[in-house]
């Protein structure tokens, strides 16, 4: 899992790349959790590299939103695969982490 | 220490079905080469993507839920994964000497709630209960028998059933 990061208008853009799997989510959930801790508050995730993502990998997402949540951050995921975004919308994440079509999007919503 | 054979111990083609069979000891970091493995192993197979992420998805939270909850020592288990490639997906056997745990019977999480009460328990068994084309569970003397059927590119009906013996 890559995770690299960019600032576009006060928005906190997190690209995430390759696989979020029982591995490699601790290490995750420690980079992304850091970075609100450092003061980011509006978030999005471009998943356009997220090849795999299973429970692991949600339970980092939740708990990010949740952190993000309590400090009256925001957190918007953009450009999943198909299957990335199949799993998000099994386990009913659709509801509580809104999902873009595009980076550009979701950055507009966020700002 | 358990010195049996690790990963892949065989490998053999039909006409029909290829199959691999895959052992690993109750380890994360193994069940982690495992997907890898298996990943591998279905692409050169030509299974179709969709099902492909499926079945990777079904090792890793199935094998992990049983290294997780299902021994009640701290000794080494040999746990069992045989992949059969079919024409438009993948048979997934799994077989451990856990304690009893029918993943059919547990219930599914609340995806309904807001994001504060959202807890992520459950929810591994539900993804793969949901992406399944069907599952049996059969408990034989000492063993739990996990079938999982995996079918490519579409969601699967979500058909379960349970085999007593």
């Amino acid at each position: 899992m890559q995770i690299s990061e960019t600032d576009r208008d006060h928005v906190k853009v997190v690209s995430l790349s390759g696989r979020l799997d029982s591995l490699s989510s601790p290490d995750a959930e420690k980079r992304l959790l850091n970075l609100v801790e450092a003061g980011a508050r509006k978030m999005v995730l471009d998943c356009q590299g997220l090849e795999y993502i299973s429970s692991a990998g949600l339970r980092v997402l939740l708990t990010l939103a949740k952190h993000l949540g309590a400090v009256q951050g925001n957190l918007l995921l953009a450009a999943p695969a198909d299957q990335v975004r199949e799993v998000l919308d099994i386990a009913g994440f659709a509801d509580i982490l809104p999902v873009c079509a595009s980076v550009d999007e979701a950055v507009k919503l966020c700002a | 220490m358990i010195s049996a054979q690790r990963h892949a111990p065989e490998a053999w083609k039909s006409a029909f079905t290829v199959k691999k069979q895959f052992v690993i000891t109750n380890d994360l970091q193994e069940t982690s080469r495992l997907c890898a493995d298996a990943e591998q192993f279905l692409e050169e197979a030509g299974t179709p993507p969709g099902a492909i992420y499926g079945a990777v998805l079904a090792l890793e939270e199935m094998i992990s839920n049983i290294i997780k909850y299902g021994y009640d020592d701290h000794a080494d288990h040999l746990i069992t994964a045989t992949l059969s490639v079919q024409n438009d997906g993948v048979e997934l056997l799994l077989e451990d000497d856990g304690h009893f745990f029918n993943p059919l019977e547990s219930p599914a999480p609340d995806t309904d709630l807001p994001l504060q009460d959202r807890r992520i328990g459950g929810l591994g068994i539900h993804l793969v209960r949901k992406l399944a084309h069907s599952m049996n569970y059969r408990r034989t003397a000492s063993r739990n028998q996990l079938e999982i059927s995996i079918r490519g590119g579409r969601r699967g009906s979500g058909t379960a059933s349970t085999v007593e013996s």
